[in-house]
């Protein structure tokens, strides 16, 4: 990879993975724009998490074929948030940071999540809701060119996931950086998402576009027959309830 | 609404009609402060009704009223403290070199490969090994003074700090270890802020079983040429059949462990203030 292509977008060439010899990627070739946001939707072991762990630079003990490029400034979201037990709220934000001003930074960051009165709090004291924001907190601080989030609703009650909806696209609408969302949810998918990538088998089986303007309402007509469409894809007979 | 209103005071009137379903609570609740030293006390008062009413001869066993005028006349009289000294000097000594070298073996054991290769079958040896097999040895080494009191100590006190310390370090969160990665933590950033606080839970359980072993370790080591010391005390008591002293002594070695239980525990609290489990 020359520096050139790394001021191009996130893109793999051939991307396979293999863990003990089972092929849990195949051949995935995949251009994505800058500050274009992708759904990768897929039933379990179809993948997503893998392709997502690859280009975050995890998994490298893993067989591996192809190439990929990822911008240099990558932050990772995870469904559990990871936050350090012993570290108070603010200081897991700040991990890691070496710059003058990252804890001011931080406090705005809170602020910005709406737990700004958290930053001295153990995380254990925090609800499921709280420390996903903190963790979303902690990515978005870095400025992230690419933000690779896996499953970071999955955990969360369904009022709570839909607020933190809200609250990342709000957050992601102000810096346009590249995301790549991992879910399994349709509509989590379809209210965000620009491109909805579907895969099966290791490969990307289908590539669509979500061409719906914001702010997107699950009751209009196109965001329906889309849903209906993605999960005849993902094996759901809707009509069968 | 109006028809709503006669379902809505049955649902209540069904509420609470029953009694409310309680649910097990499996984890014991948190004891107030002090309550620990139950269980010593009952037995305490048991041994010294027994004393008094005539069931416990003096020469079978001092009752505790005697064994604690004993030892105020021997803290009077100047023959105790000389004595608590020498041995608080040789189990002290022992514990901090034996935290100091179970701590640095382990960090290097369970941070590094290599050091994983070279010192891991190296504790576990010495941990298969009685610290009374190893007396003989080191006396031929070190001779029968101090040095050699000190190093069975410090060698005793090691293992246990080494095998909670470094299986603590091996059981960090992999989760967290990807965080690490995926933030750019650099190597020295990690132990710091991942590895160390990670590990200390499991450094202070081996703290508690540290500061109470350099003590039990002591008393047979003061059997071995020595003058001074609580065992040496204790030891010579049983010669002349002074029940009282050797009780002295016991007291004196229950009151240290419960005490440096107290402190590390203290310190813990302190330090882990973030951890919420059960007891703590």
């Amino acid at each position: 990879m020359t520096p050139q292509d790394f001021k191009s977008p996130v893109s793999m060439r051939g991307l396979s993975r293999a863990f003990k010899g089972k092929t849990v990627l195949r051949d995935v070739t995949l251009d994505i724009p800058r500050g274009q946001f992708v759904a990768l939707l897929g039933e379990s072991g179809s993948g997503k998490t893998t392709l997502l762990r690859a280009l975050a630079g995890l998994d490298d003990d893993a067989e591996m074929a192809g190439s990929y490029s990822v911008p240099p400034n990558v932050s990772v979201l995870f469904q559990d948030a990871r936050l350090l037990p012993w570290l108070p709220v603010i200081d897991n934000l700040t991990l890691g940071l070496r710059h003058d001003g990252a804890e001011t930074e931080a406090q705005q960051m809170l602020d910005a999540v709406g737990i700004g009165d958290k930053a001295a709090a153990w995380p254990g004291t925090l609800s499921g809701g709280q420390k996903q924001r903190a963790a979303l907190a902690r990515s978005l601080l870095r400025s992230p060119d690419l933000l690779l989030a896996d499953e970071p609703f999955g955990a969360l009650d369904a009022l709570t996931r839909l607020k933190m909806h809200a609250l990342l696209f709000r957050l992601v609408e102000r810096r346009r950086p590249t995301v790549i969302l991992v879910t399994h949810d349709v509509d989590e998918a379809l209210l965000l998402a620009d491109r909805i990538l579907v895969l099966r088998d290791g490969t990307i089986a289908e590539d669509h576009r979500v061409p719906l303007p914001h702010p997107r309402r699950t009751s209009h007509p196109d965001f329906e027959r889309l849903r209906l469409s993605l999960l005849g894809s993902l094996g759901v007979e809707t009509d069968l309830v | 609404m109006n028809d709503m209103t006669p379902e809505r005071e049955s649902v209540a009137a069904w509420q609470s009609d029953r009694p409310q379903r309680r649910l097990a609570r499996l984890t014991p609740a948190k004891l107030p402060r002090g309550t620990r030293l139950l269980g010593p006390l009952i037995v305490l008062a048991l041994w010294e009704g027994a004393s008094q009413l005539g069931f416990l001869s003096p020469y079978t066993l001092a009752a505790p009223s005697t064994a604690v005028a004993t030892g105020i006349a021997m803290v009077a009289d100047g023959t105790l403290l000389p004595h608590l000294a020498a041995s608080a000097a040789r189990a002290y000594s022992g514990l901090l070199l034996g935290v100091i070298a179970g701590l640095v073996l382990a960090l290097a054991s369970g941070l590094t490969r290599t050091g994983e290769m070279l010192l891991d079958g190296l504790v576990q040896v010495k941990r298969a090994v009685p610290t009374l097999a190893l007396i003989p040895l080191v006396i031929l080494w070190l001779g029968i003074g101090e040095t050699m009191k000190v190093f069975l100590i410090f060698t005793a006190v090691l293992v246990p700090v080494y095998i909670n310390t470094h299986a603590a370090l091996r059981g960090i969160d992999m989760g967290h270890v990807e965080l690490a990665r995926t933030l750019g933590l650099t190597r020295a950033e990690f132990i710091r802020k991942v590895a160390l606080p990670g590990a200390l839970p499991g450094f202070f359980v081996s703290l508690r079983l540290a500061v109470t072993l350099c003590w039990t370790s002591l008393v047979v080591l003061e059997l071995i040429n020595t003058q001074t010391g609580i065992g040496y005390l204790m030891n010579r008591a049983r010669d002349w059949g002074q029940t009282d002293i050797i009780v002295v002594g016991i007291f004196i070695y229950a009151a240290l462990g419960l005490l440096s239980d107290a402190v590390v525990r203290a310190v813990e609290a302190r330090a882990l203030s973030w951890r919420r489990s059960i007891g703590s």
